[in-house]
C-alpha cells in the first residue's frame, strides 16, 4: 500500500484505533464546500475529521489518460447518469472534489441570481454588498485572474464568431498559478498550478492539524431527538465499492457539516431518516443541462491543448429576463478522444470518417440556466433499494425551447468564424455545410432525451437554502432548520443554479458559513 | 433503469416471431475458442461473443482492421471497463447483454441463421439502427450504452490515437 500524502491523512481500510476518538466537527466531503470549510474550522483551532468517498490523488499520480482519470477521480467513471439516462453527471470523487478536475472557470455569482434568491427565498442576507468581500479574498488567495495568455484555437472561435455577429463574449477568469496551458485540466493538474482544494485549502487544513481518511463513505448519520450523535461510515475499495466484511465505524462530533455534493448530501439525509415535515430534501436538484455543436474547422484546431475554458459569451443568459424563456450561457469544453468518441453520431463508417477529423473539431457547449422559469423545477435525488443515490431529473419544456435555441445559437457562431461544416451533438446528427441547411436539418431532428446529447457537470439543490423552514432545509448559513447540530455547506445548498460555473459560489458561501459557525461550536 | 417490464415490452417490440420467455442461449461449441479460452473478470464467454459480434458493427471501417488479436484485445478492455462501473450500471448491462442475447438469437431460432457465428455485420448494423431510431426508451438507452462503452474502451487507449492525429497527453507519471 502507498504512502498516504500527509502525515494527517488516513485510508479507511487501515485505520490506526486512536482516529476514533471525538472531534469537535466532522465534514463529510471535501470538495469546494468542504475543504473551505474544514480549514476555517481547522486554523481557528478545532479538532476536525474530513471524510472523502473517493482516494486520496495528486500530482505525482495524475497520468492524464482519459481511461485512467474517469474511474479514478468520477463518480461511477464519469458517466453518472440521471434516472432516464437522459443526462451524463461529470462530478468529481477524489480528495478535493470536483474542483480537483475541473477546468477552472472561476465566475462570482451573477447578482440577477441573487436578487432572484432575496425576493423568491427571502434570503435578504445574500446581496452583492455582503458576498463581495469574500470573493475578493477567495480571488486573492486562489489567483483568480482573466487568463491572460491567448486563447486555443477551440476558445477563439467562441471570440471570432462573437465578434462577427456582433455578440459579446468575454475572457475567463482562472484559479491558477504557474499554468503550463497544456488543457488536461479534467485529468487533475500534474504541476499544481490549478488552485483547487486539493493544493490549497486541504493541505492547509491538514498542516492545522485536521484529519482526513479517504475511501471512507458517510452512510448515515445516527440521531436522537433534533441531535445528530454519530456520523456511520463505510470503508471503500479501490473500486469505490464498499469493502464487505468490514464493520462500519462510527465518529463522534460536536457538529456535523454535509459536503457531499448535490446528489451525495441530500442522500445521506434520505439514509439517515432525517425530519423532514415539508419534504424538501432532495427536491427541486438543478443540472445545469449542458448541450453542444461541433464544427469543422479548415485549420486544426487540436481542442485537447491549451486552457480548456477561457473564452465565454452571456449574450443569451439573461435573453428573456431571469424567470422567463431559459437563457443559457456558452463556453468551450476541452476536445479529448475518449469522451469525444462517445459523443459522435452514429457507429461504423460514419463515425470513424467523423473521428479522422479529430484535430479539426471545435465544440461550443451552452449551459441553461435551470431553476428559474416557473415551469422548470429541476429533478429529484431518491434511493434505489440499495440506498444508492439515484437522481430523477425530468427535462422540462423550457429547457427543450431553450435547447433548440442555443444549438442554433451556437452554429452561427461557428459558421461566423469560419466554421466548413457544422452538427447538433445528437445521436443522429449530420453535417452542415451552411446556417441555412443547418436550421432545416435541426428542424427535422427529434429533441428528445438520449437522442439529443445532454451533460451536467455542475449539480445544485436538494437541501436548498432559504428564510422559513416550510421552504428549506437550511438557512442562509447552512445550518439545518430541523436539526441543532447539522450544516449543509454545499452544492446542494443553493435553491437554484446559477448560471454560471459554481465553484466561486460555493467557496463564498462556505468561507461565510462556517467563520460563523467557529463562533457556535 | 431497465426494470423487468420494461424489458419485457422491449423484448416484445423487437419481433413476435418467437414465443415471449423463450430466450436463446448460445451453446458453447458455437463460440470461438479464442473467447472460450479467456479468463474474463466480469464477462462469460456468450456475452464476450455477444460483445464481439457488436464491435464488428462499431467499429467497421476500410481503416481499422479487426483479427482475433485485436478483438480479443478490445474485449479485455472492454471487460476491465465494466468491473469499474458501479453495481447498479453492472445490472443493467447484464440486462442489456440479454436482450441482445434475445435478439441475436431469435435471428438462429427463426431460421433465418443456422449459427450465431453466421450473423453477418448487417445484421448487427440493423438492430443497432433500429435500437437507436425507435421510440421505445428502452432501446435507445441500450444503444447509447452500448455504444459509450464500445467507443470508450476503442478511444480511452493508444492504439487508435495515432491514426486519428492524436498525439496522446503529455508524458507525466506514466
Amino acid at each position: 500500500m502507498t504512502k498516504e500524502p500527509h502525515s494527517n491523512a488516513y485510508n479507511a481500510a487501515k485505520l490506526p484505533v486512536e482516529l476514533t476518538k471525538d472531534y469537535d466537527v466532522i465534514v463529510i466531503g471535501s470538495g469546494a464546500g468542504g475543504a473551505s470549510s474544514a480549514e476555517i474550522f481547522a486554523t481557528s483551532g478545532l479538532r476536525v475529521l474530513i471524510l472523502e468517498e473517493g482516494p486520496y490523488r495528486t500530482h505525482k499520480d495524475f497520468t492524464l489518460h482519459e481511461a485512467d482519470a474517469y474511474p479514478d477521480l468520477y463518480q461511477e467513471v464519469a458517466a453518472r447518469k440521471t434516472v432516464s439516462k437522459g443526462v451524463t453527471i461529470l462530478q468529481g470523487r477524489t480528495v478535493g472534489g470536483s474542483t480537483t478536475v475541473n477546468w477552472t472557470s472561476s465566475f462570482r455569482t451573477p447578482n440577477q441570481v441573487l436578487e432572484h434568491w432575496q425576493r423568491e427565498f427571502g434570503l435578504k442576507q445574500l446581496t452583492t454588498t455582503e458576498l463581495n468581500p469574500w470573493f475578493n479574498q477567495i480571488e486573492q488567495d486562489l489567483s483568480v485572474a482573466p487568463w491572460a495568455i491567448p486563447p486555443n484555437a477551440n476558445n477563439s472561435v467562441l471570440q471570432t464568431g462573437c465578434d462577427a455577429l456582433g455578440y459579446s463574449s468575454k475572457i475567463i477568469p482562472r484559479n491558477v498559478k504557474g499554468c503550463a496551458n497544456l488543457g488536461y485540466c479534467g485529468m487533475g493538474c500534474p504541476i499544481n498550478a490549478k488552485q483547487s482544494m486539493l493544493v490549497t485549502a486541504i493541505p492547509n487544513a491538514l498542516d492545522a492539524g485536521a484529519k482526513i481518511i479517504s475511501r471512507a463513505r458517510a452512510h448515515r448519520l445516527l440521531f436522537k431527538g433534533s441531535k445528530i450523535q454519530a456520523v456511520e461510515v463505510q470503508a471503500l475499495d479501490d473500486t469505490g465499492r464498499a469493502i464487505s466484511n468490514y464493520q462500519p465505524i462510527k465518529f463522534k462530533a460536536k457538529h456535523f457539516v454535509l459536503s457531499a455534493g448535490a446528489i451525495g448530501s441530500p442522500s445521506i439525509l434520505l439514509r439517515s431518516k432525517i425530519p423532514d415535515p415539508n419534504n424538501l430534501i432532495g427536491k427541486r436538484t438543478f443540472l445545469h443541462p449542458t448541450i453542444g455543436s461541433a464544427a469543422l474547422m479548415p485549420q486544426i484546431v487540436d481542442g485537447f491543448q491549451g486552457a480548456p475554458q477561457s473564452v465565454y459569451s452571456d449574450e443569451f443568459l439573461w435573453r428573456d429576463g431571469v424567470q422567463g424563456e431559459v437563457g443559457y450561457k456558452l463556453e468551450i469544453p476541452p476536445i479529448h478522444p475518449l469522451l469525444s468518441s462517445t459523443l459522435m453520431p452514429g457507429f461504423g463508417p460514419e463515425h470513424r470518417d467523423l473521428m479522422n477529423q479529430f484535430r479539426h473539431f471545435q465544440v461550443i457547449i451552452a449551459l441553461l440556466r435551470d431553476g428559474f422559469n416557473p415551469e422548470d423545477n429541476g429533478g429529484e435525488v431518491q434511493l434505489n433499494s440499495d440506498g444508492y443515490p439515484m437522481l430523477d431529473y425530468q427535462l422540462s419544456k423550457p429547457f427543450w425551447r431553450a435547447a433548440r435555441h442555443s444549438m442554433a445559437a451556437m452554429a452561427e457562431i461557428q459558421f461566423a468564424a469560419g466554421a466548413k461544416q457544422v452538427m447538433p451533438v445528437h445521436q443522429q446528427g449530420s453535417l452542415a455545410y451552411n446556417f441555412k441547411s443547418y436550421q432545416q436539418k435541426l428542424l427535422k431532428l427529434p429533441f428528445e432525451a438520449l437522442q439529443l446529447n445532454i451533460f451536467s457537470a455542475h449539480v445544485m439543490g436538494g437541501c436548498a437554502m432559504g428564510s422559513e423552514p416550510d421552504n428549506a432545509v437550511v438557512d442562509d448559513l447552512g445550518n439545518a432548520y430541523q436539526m441543532e447540530n447539522l450544516s449543509v455547506i454545499d452544492g446542494s445548498m443553493l435553491p437554484t443554479s446559477l448560471g454560471v460555473n459554481p465553484q466561486l459560489t460555493l467557496y463564498a458561501l462556505a468561507r461565510r458559513c462556517a467563520t460563523n459557525l467557529v463562533k457556535v461550536i | 433503469m431497465l426494470s423487468r417490464r420494461n424489458l419485457l415490452k422491449a423484448l416484445i417490440a423487437t419481433g413476435s416471431a418467437v414465443a415471449i420467455g423463450v430466450v436463446f442461449e448460445l451453446r458453447e461449441a458455437n463460440t470461438p475458442e479464442y473467447i472460450q479460452n479467456q479468463d474474463w473478470q466480469w464477462l462469460n464467454a456468450e456475452q464476450a461473443m455477444i460483445v464481439s459480434l457488436l464491435m464488428l458493427s462499431i467499429y467497421k471501417h476500410p481503416d481499422i482492421e479487426l483479427d482475433e488479436a485485436a478483438l480479443v484485445k478490445l474485449l479485455i478492455n472492454v471487460d476491465k471497463t465494466i468491473t469499474l462501473l458501479p453495481d447498479p450500471q453492472q445490472q443493467e448491462l447484464k440486462q442489456l447483454l440479454d436482450i441482445l442475447s434475445f435478439s441475436l438469437g431469435r435471428l438462429v431460432i427463426t431460421g433465418n441463421l443456422s449459427n450465431i457465428q453466421n450473423i453477418s455485420v448487417s445484421d448487427t448494423d440493423e438492430i443497432l439502427l433500429k435500437w437507436r431510431s425507435s421510440s421505445i426508451v428502452t432501446l435507445n438507452t441500450a444503444y447509447v450504452g452500448i455504444k459509450e462503452l464500445l467507443m470508450a474502451s476503442f478511444y480511452g487507449v493508444e492504439d487508435q490515437w495515432q491514426a486519428i492525429g492524436y498525439p496522446g497527453p503529455p508524458r507525466f507519471n506514466q
